[in-house]
């Protein structure tokens, strides 16, 4: 679910732009020829695939896909997550500009604990399991992401945050199941990076 | 700089993720809000400040619209609240129909003195109705164009902004390499 426009503090703001920018240099300082292929891709992949929206009682979450951008990309998901973040508050109205970079980094930890859960557990667990978790956690963190930024913005949004994080439940679940095929596919095809 | 306005341009036209469209002719306030993907705002409340204060709140139907007379001093704001932290906002320069009411005082007078006065009201006060209605009509009409616009169109244009960012992106590096 990304913040809309208006909605966070400028305390908030600010300190995830530091943050944000942090992380997004360092990002694209390792970003070479080789690897910018993926990133479109995966930046491609993301911008359409949290367009479809999962109903979950009064309100919907979208379908992030953290996982799979996280152990695709590591460190270059934050280059392939912000350009497709932008291009969603500015063409869809997902988001928005003011809230991108807390949106950005919302998704961006996620992201990078998926890459740093697969690089950590990689053959010490059966791999339906890995696959699971890096479907399920990557989501479930950057619901936390989104209620904090939004319980540190005003006191008017702790029930708003509390919300959010439960509807995230079943689609991290969800998540994780799509992310066992995803897996199954990743292996069958033997991508080289991941050396599955 | 022509250019980049127009590469941009499309941007703008989508800013928000609620989208809210109000008039206020005469007395009546209409109030229509729906989500980027064209679902109405059900049930959404919202609220209309002036100056900086709420001075009305009300609730849209399950359709998102609200259609009310409700006596209001422009210019105003009407805020959108849907919920899990989307909000939307409308501003309302001023009524036309609020501002007319001192030439129609001024008829009103002229019309005591001659007969062809009172025709020259009738006038005025037919155009400044149909006027009114024609306003809401076309806020209702650009609505429902904004909500039809498709969907499928807007992720097409983001996906090839997505291969043309980074394209450009590659031949750079090429270029530098």
């Amino acid at each position: 679910m990304h913040i809309s426009e208006g909605v966070l503090s400028t305390p908030v703001i600010v300190v995830s732009a530091v943050i944000t920018a942090g992380l997004l240099i360092n990002s694209i300082r390792k970003l070479d020829e080789n690897n910018l292929s993926k990133v479109a891709l995966m930046s491609a992949l993301f911008f359409v695939v949290s367009t479809i929206h999962l109903p979950i009682g009064v309100t919907s979450v979208h379908f992030m896909i953290l996982g799979i951008i996280g152990i695709m990309l590591g460190w270059h998901s934050f280059t392939a997550l912000i350009v497709a973040l932008l291009l969603q508050a500015l063409l869809i109205g997902f988001g928005g500009i003011t809230s991108l970079v807390v949106n950005t980094l919302n998704t961006g930890v996620g992201a990078l604990i998926a890459y740093y859960m697969f690089q950590f557990f990689k053959g010490k667990m059966a791999d339906i399991v890995l696959a699971f978790l890096i479907g399920f956690v990557p989501t479930i963190v950057a619901s936390i992401g989104i209620a904090v930024a939004l319980m540190f913005s005003s006191d008017e949004f702790i029930t708003v945050a509390k919300t959010a994080v439960a509807a995230h439940l079943p689609l991290a679940i969800v998540e994780g199941i799509i992310m066992i095929f995803l897996f199954r596919s990743l292996q069958k095809y033997r991508i080289k990076e991941l050396e599955l | 700089m022509r250019l980049l306005v127009l590469f941009l341009s499309p941007f703008y036209l989508f800013a928000h993720s609620l989208s809210v469209t109000a008039s206020y002719e005469g007395k009546e306030l209409f109030v229509e809000s729906y989500f980027g993907d064209g679902t109405p705002c059900k049930e959404c409340k919202f609220t209309v400040e002036h100056k900086g204060e709420v001075v009305f709140n009300a609730a849209l139907a399950e359709d998102g619209s609200f259609e009310q007379d409700v006596e209001l001093k422009a210019p105003f704001t009407v805020i959108v609240d849907g919920g899990m932290g989307h909000r939307a906002d409308v501003s309302i320069e001023g009524n036309e129909f609020e501002a007319e009411e001192p030439l129609k005082e001024q008829s009103d007078q002229q019309s005591t003195k001659a007969p062809q006065a009172l025709a020259a009201v009738d006038e005025v006060m037919i155009k400044k109705i149909v006027r009114a209605e024609l306003k809401k009509q076309t806020v209702q009409l650009e609505t429902l164009i904004e909500k039809n616009r498709s969907k499928t169109d807007k992720i097409l244009m983001g996906l090839g902004y997505i291969l043309g960012i980074f394209g450009i992106w590659q031949l750079l590096i090429r270029k530098k390499g």
